[in-house]
């Protein structure tokens, strides 16, 4: 298990209980799949919970990774967001992440709206939003959060009826603990409730209260095991206080991945003979804060702020018991924040020593990461380089090949990704040789698509800028292109390639956006 | 390649034993085919398949039958893939009462034939023998003869050819060699079986796609590979095919033929990778364009004509030997060579074939199962891991061998208490034991020879190392292989029985 979030894919979740239509589920609309109707739950409305919440309707279009100038057919996603304070609402990021469009809707047929997004963090899946016209709000009533949920309290799950009227579905929380969060790799504070919730309109994302207060957003929903998610109010608390500071990025992470140590065995070679405790450092993030401390793979992790760690990665949390220590970092503290550590370094011949430092907490850093997990830009870059359309590896690339995408997708590009914590650290990106238009200059490599490149011209190819520069020294009067794997160079005359460019441009119509092409000047 | 996955080989495979290969009584008698019933013969064939998910067990039995046909010196000629595993192997012939035992006198795996013979003479009284032909033209009719479905009964399609051209053969996996397409209808059981033109044998059907991917489409094993083999056994053994061991790519880009000075538009491949240890390196290097062959012009797809049809230049190799030379004209650093390469084996590539008649080779160390990272393996572990399917596929390509010429797997662990500790461990690849670098199933062994108060085994990749104590291993070690029946911690032996 990781503490970052691009490296869950070399480490079995082993916190990740749930099974995968759960998150499936997340993804298609939280209630798409509940078929059969449940008796509707006895009708309770003490107070006007409909005041704070309100319809929001987003309409969703994602890039084409594929096609990167493009962008796919719309869609929309309906769910209640709740009313907080400061005139905004609460959503999950997944309802409104790459919304074009954003509709609000007062329960009881009130005057329609738009928003925008205030914050958003796809990692925790949450997003703050603030409605264009404050007069939308006018009416609400802001629900203020409550921390108290444990193992065994009873949230009322609220919905709303077709004519607005509040309607609640009680839910028992069986399970507080961290656990995956529906973005690759991002393990947080969950609670898991039982329940049966009905199919109502604008499902996707429900508010669960308790005493009357929000305790948190159900972003899952599996009507088969009758199992929700509930993003909880301390998660929730965290994200609106750090997403408040500027230049936020992400809840804190100490950039290190670890496995757990079963057995005694293990810690006797390496000499921990005295220690009953601790989980192997499997990973540092390269300049990331474990490193920066001194940390190094190998180093086995015994307390972090003050608490000893088991060898299941667990401290013990006065609130909830036993529960994963990334949850120190994520949601007891802050980006920038100190975090004392202490770890046992064996010197190789059965011995070793404790020693202790202090770790800079941090966000998210995709810059750093060599196949960003999550899409940065709502307009993918590429470069056209004659009939060659180039793109950096990412995720989300991967993910145009289908639920499946992780056989189905280039399996070169998929051992990339998956493994691109064990590469050099100044590696840069991969850059892919996405598509191949068809023209005079590039028959006989139709072949060739989604290679990475080595080289152009004798210079590495780390990034596309890296081609804009390589492209200017031709060899000869020639682009010479080497990709990986034994499939020789790709040449292209450098006399005919801005005149191929153009042709591919308004053959297949492709848009000139320089800011996302960064263009050849031949 | 999306056909290699479809096609099919056409042994037909009785599982379990079928009751309908006996039970039913034999079919009034129609006409009999003229004269190849005293030819052409039934094979049954009882198989055991190792296992790789144990690999200390023998393995089921299977029956499978197929056929083959006469060819003198009192051999039987048939599909290696019909008598692969196999530890029985009877043969039956039309108007005989009796099935006759037999034993395989050569088997290649590489070009999916085998030669089988009888020990009692009496089989052969009453036999014809069937001559070997040539090649047969594009639309010509051909007749295929064998006992497809299990049937008891000769039987005889006809079909013209569609097309010659080179294709994997599938019962190695990774060998490609000519082959003849045609339309008969060929299905399991027609393996092994000859296909005549003229009264002359004209190829060895063997096989098909599965009928959801393709109909009317059969393959043969044409007449060049089939003189190959008998050619390579007349000196008592079957050593197998040479391979120039290279990667070459079409040169049909105007701008890269111009970028390497190849004049004109017709001719020239590209040289793309030379495998280290195989035929070509030392003489043909990474960015030479092969111009010819033997004096054959090489065209610019990589094609050559032999025998006034067009073939992949590979076909000029095929038909050669170990030991013989081939001749190319190179255009290196805008300057035309001769060079001659002599061909070696298939090393490094034939690592990756399918492995038959054999015993799996593993090593198990306190209930932990180390095997060789193979095709068979690959096979029975469904190619799950990212990783493992990965370095196998860039075994060859990406010249993984040179470091490692056998990568390990740590593939499974037999709980015990010696080995708790691993508890939810996956499938990886052993990167080292005890500080040594794992490159072969050997080196595993010689690793856990060496005296040692704990073995410890690194996985490649950002892992935790696994930590066992040597001398609880081997107090552990005879109550493992007690609890799990496993005869033996190791199997290193890739011996033939």
């Amino acid at each position: 298990m990781m503490m970052d979030t691009h490296s869950s894919f070399v480490t079995p979740l082993r916190r990740a209980f749930l099974p995968e239509t759960l998150g499936l589920l997340g993804m298609l609309g939280l209630l798409s799949a509940c078929h059969h109707s449940t008796p509707p739950p006895a009708p309770a409305k003490p107070i006007s919970l409909e005041d704070s919440v309100i319809r929001v309707t987003a309409t969703i279009q994602y890039p084409d990774m594929q096609r990167p100038w493009m962008k796919k057919l719309p869609f929309t996603r309906a769910g209640l967001g709740t009313v907080i304070d400061g005139g905004r609402l609460l959503v999950t990021a997944d309802t409104v992440a790459h919304s074009t469009y954003i509709e609000l809707e007062k329960p009881e047929d009130g005057p329609k709206g738009t928003a925008v997004v205030e914050a958003i963090d796809q990692e925790c899946n949450l997003a703050v939003l603030k409605p264009v016209d404050e007069a939308m709000l006018q009416g609400t009533h802001p629900l203020s959060l409550d921390e108290s949920v444990r193992t065994g309290s009873t949230l009322q799950i609220l919905q709303l009826e077709q004519n607005g009227a509040a309607a609640l579905s009680p839910a028992t929380v069986t399970t507080v603990a961290v656990m995956a969060y529906p973005s690759e790799g991002s393990f947080y504070l969950l609670y898991r409730a039982s329940t049966t919730i009905p199919q109502r309109e604008g499902s996707f994302v429900i508010p669960a209260l308790h005493d009357g207060k929000l305790a948190g957003l159900v972003m899952r929903y599996d009507p088969k095991t009758q199992a929700a998610d509930i993003i909880p109010a301390p998660l929730i608390s965290r994200f609106l206080k750090e997403s408040a500071k500027p230049g936020y990025r992400g809840l804190a992470r100490a950039g290190l991945g670890w496995e757990p140590v079963r057995g005694a065995t293990l810690r006797e070679w390496l000499g921990a003979r005295d220690q009953h405790a601790g989980v192997y450092v499997t990973w540092v993030k390269p300049g990331g804060p474990a490193e920066k401390a001194g940390l190094r793979k190998g180093d086995l992790l015994l307390k972090a702020g003050g608490h000893e760690i088991d060898g299941e990665g667990n401290y013990a949390d006065p609130v909830y018991g036993k529960i994963t220590f990334n949850n120190l970092a994520s949601l007891e503290s802050s980006p920038g924040a100190p975090l004392k550590i202490s770890y046992f370094r064996s010197s190789g011949e059965g011995t070793g020593t404790n020693a202790s430092t202090t770790l800079h907490l941090d966000g998210r850093n995709p810059g750093a990461e060599i196949s960003p997990s999550l899409l940065e830009s709502e307009s993918p870059p590429y470069l056209l380089l004659g009939g060659l359309l180039f793109q950096e590896l990412s995720r989300p690339y991967l993910y145009e090949w289908g639920p499946n995408w992780q056989h189905e997708a280039p399996q070169d590009l998929v051992y990339l990704d998956a493994f691109q914590d064990e590469l050099p650290r100044d590696h840069g990106h991969f850059v892919i040789l996405s598509t191949i238009f068809p023209t005079q200059q590039t028959i006989g490599f139709q072949d060739l698509a989604n290679r990475v490149v080595k080289s152009i011209n004798g210079r590495p190819i780390r990034s596309l800028a890296d081609i804009t520069e390589a492209a200017k020294h031709p060899e000869k009067g020639f682009q010479k292109i080497i990709l990986e794997g034994s499939v020789g160079p790709v040449y292209l005359d450098t006399s005919t390639l801005a005149a191929e460019e153009q042709s591919v441009r308004a053959e297949y119509g492709i848009p000139s956006l320089p800011e996302s092409n960064p263009g050849i000047q031949p | 390649m999306p056909f290699r996955s479809s096609l099919t080989i056409l042994c037909i495979l009785l599982l379990p034993l079928s009751s309908a290969l006996r039970g039913s009584a034999p079919l009034p008698t129609s006409e009999p085919v003229p004269d190849l019933s005293a030819s052409v013969v039934r094979i049954e064939v009882t198989m055991q398949e190792a296992d790789y998910h144990t690999p200390w067990n023998s393995g089921r039995l299977e029956r499978g039958v197929g056929s083959g046909f006469l060819i003198g010196g009192k051999t039987i000629l048939t599909n290696a893939h019909v008598v692969s595993n196999a530890r029985f192997i009877t043969l039956t012939r039309e108007g005989v009462s009796h099935p006759f035992v037999a034993h395989v006198k050569f088997i290649a795996h590489d070009c999916d034939l085998a030669l089988l013979t009888v020990d009692d003479d009496s089989f052969f009284s009453g036999t014809k023998i069937l001559e070997i032909g040539g090649v047969p033209k594009i639309e010509s009719a051909v007749s295929v003869y064998g006992y497809p479905l299990g049937g008891e009964r000769l039987s005889v399609t006809r079909g013209v050819v569609s097309r010659i051209d080179f294709e994997t053969y599938t019962h190695s996996g990774v060998d490609s060699h000519l082959v003849i397409q045609i339309d008969a209808a060929i299905n399991p059981g027609n393996s092994g079986g000859p296909v005549l033109q003229d009264h002359k044998v004209v190829g060895v059907a063997f096989q098909g796609y599965s009928g959801d991917v393709a109909q009317n489409v059969g393959f043969m094993i044409p007449t060049p590979v089939i003189k190959r083999f008998l050619k390579d056994i007349s000196k008592g053994s079957y050593t197998g095919y040479a391979d120039l061991s290279l990667e070459y790519r079409p040169l049909i880009s105007p701008a890269s033929r111009a970028a390497l000075g190849v004049p004109g538009q017709d001719f020239g491949i590209l040289v793309t990778d030379v495998q280290e240890k195989g035929s070509s390196y030392g003489f043909l290097k990474n960015g030479d364009v092969l111009l010819s062959i033997d004096g054959h012009p090489i065209t610019s797809d990589g094609r050559v004509v032999l025998d006034g049809s067009s073939v992949e230049m590979a076909e000029v190799v095929e038909r050669k030997f170990s030991g013989e030379k081939v001749s190319f004209d190179v255009l290196r650093d805008g300057r035309q060579l001769k060079i001659e390469v002599p061909l070696t084996g298939t090393w490094p590539f034939h690592m990756q074939s399918e492995a038959y008649d054999v015993k799996p080779r593993y090593i198990l160390h306190g209930g932990l199962l180390f095997q060789p990272l193979d095709r068979n393996f690959m096979e029975a572990s469904g190619g799950g891991d990212l990783r493992l399917r990965r370095t196998f596929d860039n075994f060859v390509e990406c010249h993984l061998y040179l470091e490692r010429p056998e990568m390990v797997v740590l593939s499974r662990v037999l709980a015990d208490p010696v080995n708790k500790d691993c508890d939810g461990l996956r499938p990886g690849l052993v990167d080292s034991i005890n500080g040594k670098t794992i490159r072969s199933l050997t080196d595993v062994r010689d690793a856990f020879a060496t005296p040692a108060t704990y073995d410890v085994i690194t996985l490649m990749g950002n892992g935790v190392p696994i930590v066992l104590n040597r001398s609880e291993v081997l107090q552990a070690m005879p109550r493992i292989l007690e609890n799990y029946r496993v005869p033996s911690a190791e199997n290193l032996k890739g011996t033939a029985d």
